[in-house]
């Protein structure tokens, strides 16, 4: 076909060096003719044994069914009534305003462990539908993270605790007050265990609870993640209670030691933020910050560094010893005797790194992670002191909040205490196993519980005397919290609490007032506890201006460096890494559905988890990529599926936690009834548990993040729903990149140039980046909408989009928040793995490698047949891989070859720009999917708003009890009457909810555009000032990105922000030769290597297979240059 | 063999061609004429639990449509107004009359007087009161004299040609914005609209737009 020759099209995923999976990597035999269908295998396929009988079956109940249907709606519509309120006031309070039909917002805030992340909420119609960041708000300048914007579906979680009971007894919450009110009065000592917050109210309760209750109360204070070491390292190296605040912004070189401040640390969004600020190089001038990463599983930091350098997780210490050694800060012998564990290679690493922030003096910062124990952050702070980092890029502010006990305090003191009053920890599922959880379970005399059937209902009944409470979600309470810099933020309710549940204030004001009846409200503790001037003000704006904690500035290191343990990896052994999960958390998001199905970040798994190993690992130990292993640590085992991830430490195995829970919790633990399913090969005839493994039964309190074990392979298949296959580019050269050098050449070059008559975009920097502009418009392959009717085209408005995949981290964000802003259903486990993920918008992640020989593994797979993942472990080059993460949704293409293709016009070109979908005109027939090259099409195989997940098979015509439902109410949904209830809440009135049969995909939030537009359009009134500019609108994922990677704008509108992105010289169209003028443009991504480390590099790895794909197909049909030679022979 | 078949059989075929021909027209033209929007809607005229008259308020009155109906030009959606707005003057006006016993009732009691609704658009359909109203269409356009209806009815087919007719030419159905709400403007004699109209299309910028995404999203 012509289309080859022209496009350059790598012909062979044998070429390709950006794999997707280990299997592509290696050139999986089955992989091109799976990748030539329109969605993967069994996506589209009936299932098997459906027979032509059964077809026409069905087909004659459909057309009886419509008939009938045609009896049953009459010819009349039915009578509906409108219901206005009675009275204005019923509306609001006076002054605010409610104007039916028009969402309102609300500044409020999301309590974390540490801080608190401000938001802004939406409201429609009295229910709250979307967060955002609260853009306004000094602290974070609108930076969130994706439990942000996850949180608004536990909202409506419908395995919500919902009543109040004790012994089996359901009270109401006035009574539950009045027996909470004796337990207060009566007499003993009571510890109250509580989850990790920061706020002042809480502070002033519980002051106040110690002064008033005296040591009858006493507090304890767990969380399964433990983010509290940064103040305790801080306080101690320093001997003054103190907490660091990193300022990613000012440091031009970071090193982090273990610590993935874009993932999986607190504030997260934050400092992806202030880091990726030094990252959007626009000129050949512009300077960009240099990122080391010393870790031992790959991070979403790790897969961003510039340099990267693997580590066992234990030894980490003494590569922080080495790096103070080197700057003469430790000379004794327990440091000589860690650094004698690392290896030749990792000391010239360091070597060099180190030697780049002596260059940088005052320039840098050094990071430990949560995961790191005290002593390694300790000398980590001063390692910054020596190189003049404290005061700069790392800053410190006082403590906020006093030291409580811990659950495992509490568990030794439990003796000394009558009762344990609990709000809201769930020892039993994450306490640890040296715990004593039942005892303390025994003990509770009241709980806050968020879940109904939790584990700590299921396993181990709540003593008949505790008193079981709903807690409140934080749209639903009164509350406040300080930020990492001290800025006080207000938590607002923006819903009455949806089952009359309880918040913690509430109760801690009980306690506070020592039971009596006139205690305060949640409302009265927060306004109390507020000094500032206007209370209105501080709700409207959502935060206390001026209230952040000014720096410590006298600070002196403590001379006591106190000495970091030896530890080392026994032989046999593997060193265990728990970790927070990028998806659920340490489990409190594990019932939300929007956070299983989004596939983490690195492995692309959606709805477990799994242990990852390296290939050395995996090949030394006999474990099989995705086959369960028996994993032994202190004598527990537990058995899980292995991964074999590139770019993972040897001799380490991560544990990502909050999965695997027990009860009766229908998102986090559900089973898929036996059945015959449409992919046999998936499940089988065997009932699997969906939600993963839960790592804490291996996890003792004291060894929370690292400990040591055996593994070993048990051979057993578990099935694994991975996004990582799906929607592969084959090849293309989709995502470019080079580095700062390469770079700042090529401007210069282009700087040159510009103005002559020969100069040509093409070779400058885009073409050492691939096949690039050179086939653009030669190809006319589709009718150009606006070429062929010029008066199509709007004048007032052109909608555009710019990323940068220079800033983009893979945090997958935008993800989530595309999906509560767009109503995206979730699909589950069973049809994620048949391709059938609703996504609108996903993250591609793609992997690159230095000794990739891609002849090699060819011979190797045909010997070895088709399964790739079997052989994975003979590859050297995925043990340190460069990554790239490509957000990717609908690009908009101007010669859409999706509308083309359409037989009924249900997707057509509006005159803005906008590919959409008119859902009504749908028929189903995929075609346009079929005709996508970017495969960002998603279709409703099932009515997933309607359906069970556990059930989707199950219709009206396969089910006689169903089809009774469906006859007496068309409406109604075969999903469980209180799930429909709640989900109906979290949806965006804005957007129309699809069914089944209808293809949808990205509209870049057409609903917010047309109610931007309308906005504009009523203010301008009879004027003409209807042109939208920057600030009158922000798609979903624009607003959720933290690192502003995203841009959307109106391109007529010379000022925008998307025309100054689209001017930058790193800006690229992907598949730009098949000239369908996308919308959506991407900026390259530009690495930047410091030349003096061992592992240096001229090139990023990617760039070599651009030149052999260019020199093969490109404007020189004839020559090949060297690089070309390999996939000319890998082909034959 | 003749004798099975009769000879009328000979002309069966024509016969059913031109029946099936006349059949089909038949259904054609009844599904467009009884199928269809104006006939369904257009009259449709339910009774009110109260039988306030537009006629007698927005027409002998002269009350402005957005005494009652404020929200219009701020929301998609025009709001009936609450028992409170009647309140304002039937606290006196007629303060006994057993008629608006409902109205005094709700206030009372802020229970919802149960309108039926009239004018509906579909689901799927997301349309603006507040644009329509802020950017020189009158509510006449859509809605009929309604200062002329005693029970208001259901007076445009409101269906999607119907949306798209006006859609394809605004300057025909601008007036200049102060005039609005005014039920009763008429153009001028000298008013032509592809003069005057387009003038004020150009003015306001109106790009009345066909695209699917304007009102389904």
């Amino acid at each position: 076909m012509k289309m080859h020759s022209k496009t350059g099209q790598v012909e062979n995923a044998v070429e390709s060096r950006y794999w997707r999976s280990i299997g592509e990597s290696m050139g999986e035999v089955e992989h091109p003719e799976w990748s030539d269908r329109e969605f993967p295998e069994g996506a589209s396929e009936l299932p098997e044994d459906f027979s032509r009988r059964d077809f026409l079956k069905l087909m004659g109940a459909s057309a009886g069914l419509a008939g009938a249907g045609m009896l049953g709606v009459g010819c009349r519509r039915p009578e509906e009534h409108i219901v206005p309120f009675g009275t204005e006031t019923a509306k609001g309070a006076p002054g605010q305003n409610y104007v039916h039909g028009v969402p309102m917002y609300f500044a409020t805030a999301m309590p974390t462990r540490t801080g608190a992340i401000p938001l802004l909420a939406e409201s429609n119609e009295g229910r709250p539908t979307k967060v955002s960041g609260n853009v306004d708000c000094p602290a974070s300048k609108g930076a969130t993270n994706g439990f942000a914007y996850a949180s608004i579906l536990n909202l409506y979680d419908p395995d919500r605790a919902r009543t109040y009971f004790m012994n089996g007894t359901e009270m109401s919450k006035a009574h539950a007050v009045e027996e909470l009110k004796g337990l207060v009065k009566k007499e003993g000592r009571t510890a109250i265990l509580m989850p990790s917050a920061n706020s002042p109210s809480r502070d002033r309760m519980i002051e106040q609870i110690k002064d008033r209750m005296g040591d009858r109360v006493e507090f304890y204070v767990h969380e399964a993640i433990d983010f509290g070491v940064h103040a305790r390292a801080a306080s101690r190296a320093f001997e003054q209670s103190i907490t660091p605040v990193w300022k990613f912004g000012k440091a031009e070189v970071i090193l982090s030691l273990d610590c993935d401040f874009m993932g999986t640390e607190e504030d997260s969004g934050l400092f992806t933020r202030d880091f990726s600020k030094n990252r959007k190089l626009a000129s050949a001038d512009d300077s960009m910050n240099r990122l080391y990463s010393v870790e031992a599983l790959l991070t979403q930091t790790g897969a961003n560094a510039d340099h990267r350098l693997r580590a066992n997780s234990s030894k980490i210490g003494a590569v922080a010893v080495y790096i103070a050694s080197k700057l003469g800060i430790l000379s004794d012998a327990n440091s000589q005797k860690l650094i004698q564990d690392l290896t030749q290679e990792q000391k010239h690493w360091i070597d060099a790194c180190v030697e780049d922030f002596e260059a940088n003096k005052g320039k840098g910062l050094v990071v430990a992670g949560y995961r790191q124990p005290e002593e390694v952050h300790i000398l980590v702070h001063h390692i910054n002191g020596i190189l003049g980092n404290n005061g700069n890029a790392v800053e410190f502010i006082p403590a906020a909040t006093e030291q409580l006990g811990t659950l495992k305090d509490l568990s030794e003191d439990l003796g000394k205490y009558d009762r344990v009053v609990n709000l809201g920890c769930n020892p039993v599922y994450d306490g640890g196993v040296d715990i004593d959880s039942k005892a303390i379970v025994d003990k509770t005399q009241f709980r806050l519980t968020y879940f109904k059937k939790d584990e700590s209902h299921s396993s181990m009944n709540p003593s008949p005397i505790c008193i079981n409470a709903p807690l409140a979600h934080y749209l639903e309470s009164w509350g406040d919290a300080r930020t990492n810099d001290g800025t006080i933020v207000s938590i607002q309710p923006l819903i009455a609490p949806l089952f009359d549940a309880m918040s913690e204030l509430e109760v801690l004001s009980i306690y506070a007032f020592a039971g009596s009846d006139d205690y305060q409200s949640a409302y009265d503790v927060v306004k109390d506890t507020f000094s500032g001037d206007s209370w209105e003000h501080y709700l409207h704006r959502g935060y206390q201006e001026g209230s952040e904690s000014a720096p410590v500035t006298d600070l002196k290191l403590s001379q006591k460096i106190p000495s970091i343990a030896y530890s080392t990896i026994p032989s046999k052994s593997v060193e265990v890494v728990f970790t927070r999960d990028y998806s659920v958390d340490d489990g409190r998001f594990a019932n939300n559905g929007w956070c299983q199905e989004v596939p983490d970040p690195i492995t692309k798994i959606t709805w477990d988890n799994v242990m990852s190993v390296s290939r050395k690992t995996a090949e030394k130990l006999g474990l099989e990529h995705g086959k369960k292993a028996k994993l032994t640590v202190q004598g527990k085992s537990i058995e899980a599926p292995v991964w074999v991830q590139p770019g993972m430490s040897d001799n380490t195995v991560s544990l990502p936690l909050g999965y695997g829970r027990e009860g009766d919790l229908r998102i986090a633990n559900f089973e898929y009834e036996k059945r015959p399913l449409i992919n046999n090969n998936f499940f089988g005839a065997k009932v699997i548990d969906v939600g993963g493994f839960n790592f804490y039964e291996l996890r003792s309190s004291g060894n929370q993040n690292l400990d040591f074990g055996t593994i070993e392979n048990t051979g057993e298949d578990y099935p694994l729903s991975s996004t990582q296959e799906h929607w592969s580019m084959e090849g293309r050269p989709i995502v470019r990149e080079a580095t700062l050098k390469e770079f700042r050449k090529s401007e210069k070059k282009r700087a040159e140039e510009l103005g002559r008559e020969e100069y040509s975009e093409k070779h400058f920097f885009p073409d050492n980046l691939g096949l690039g502009s050179h086939a653009r418009n030669e190809g006319k392959i589709y009718e150009h909408p606006y070429k062929e009717r010029p008066g199509l085209k709007s004048d007032v408005n052109q909608w555009g989009m710019s990323i940068d995949l220079n800033s983009c981290m893979g945090c997958n964000d935008c993800v989530i928040a595309c999906q509560s802003e767009n109503n995206i259903p979730i699909v589950g486990k069973e049809q994620v793995a048949n391709g059938r993920e609703m996504h609108w918008l996903r993250i591609d992640r793609y992997y690159t490698g230095r000794n990739h020989n891609p002849k090699a593994s060819a011979g190797w797979i045909k010997d070895q047949g088709q399964n790739g993942d079997d052989v994975q472990h003979t590859e050297e080059w995925i043990d340190d891989p460069q990554v790239v993460n490509m957000p990717m949704s609908c690009v908009h293409c101007e010669n859409a070859p999706c509308e083309s293709v359409c037989p009924v016009n249900a997707t057509v070109h509006d005159s803005e720009g906008l590919n959409i979908m008119a859902y009504n005109r749908c028929v189903g027939t995929r075609y346009c999917s079929n005709n996508c090259a970017w495969k960002v099409r998603r279709f409703n195989y099932f009515d997933y708003n309607k359906r069970p997940l556990e059930n989707l098979y199950e219709s009206p015509l396969t089910k006689p009890a169903l089809f009774l439902d469906w006859l007496s109410d068309r409406e109604r949904p075969s999903k469980k009457e209180d799930e429909w209830d709640l989900l109906e809440l979290a949806k965006n009135p804005q957007v129309s909810v699809r069914m089944r049969g209808v293809m949808e995909k990205c509209d870049y939030c057409s609903s917010r555009i047309q109610a931007a537009k309308i906005n504009k359009k009523v203010k301008a009134g009879s004027g003409d000032d209807v042109m939208l500019k920057d600030a009158d609108l922000k798609t979903a994922c624009q607003s959720a990105c933290s690192a502003d990677a995203i841009t959307f704008g109106n391109l007529l509108d010379k000022e925008s922000q998307v025309v100054e992105e689209k001017n930058n010289p790193r800006t690229y169209e992907t598949l730009d030769f098949l000239d369908n003028g996308a919308r959506t443009t991407y900026l390259a991504k530009v690495r930047n290597p410091n030349p003096k480390m061992p592992d240096s590099y001229e090139k990023p790895f990617s760039t070599k297979e651009y030149k052999a794909a260019e020199g093969g197909h490109g404007d020189d049909h004839h020559g090949h240059n060297g690089h070309g030679h390999s996939h000319e022979e890998g082909n034959h | 063999m003749s004798n099975i078949f009769p000879k009328w059989t000979n002309r069966l075929p024509l016969i059913l061609t031109v029946g099936g021909l006349v059949a089909g027209a038949c259904v054609v033209a009844g599904v467009t004429y009884y199928f269809t929007p104006k006939y369904t809607r257009v009259g449709y005229q339910p009774i009110q639990p109260v039988s306030f008259s537009h006629e007698v308020h927005a027409g002998q009155m002269g009350i402005d449509c957005r005494y009652c109906h404020n929200d219009v030009d701020k929301s998609w959606y025009s709001n009936i107004p609450s028992a409170e707005t009647c309140m304002k003057c039937h606290s006196t006006v007629l303060a006994e009359d057993p008629r608006l016993e409902p109205i005094r009732k709700s206030f009372k009691k802020n229970t919802p007087v149960p309108w039926v609704q009239i004018h509906k658009t579909p689901d799927y359909v997301y349309f603006n009161h507040a644009v329509h109203v802020n950017r020189g269409v009158s509510c006449v356009k859509c809605h009929g004299k309604v200062n002329e209806m005693d029970e208001v009815k259901h007076s445009k087919s409101l269906s999607m040609a119907f949306c798209l007719e006006c859609h394809r030419n605004p300057h025909e159905n601008v007036r200049p914005q102060d005039e609005v709400f005014n039920l009763n403007w008429e153009p001028s004699a000298e008013w032509d609209a592809g003069r005057e109209g387009q003038a004020l299309v150009d003015q306001m910028k109106i790009r009345s737009s066909e695209n699917c995404s304007a009102c389904h999203r």
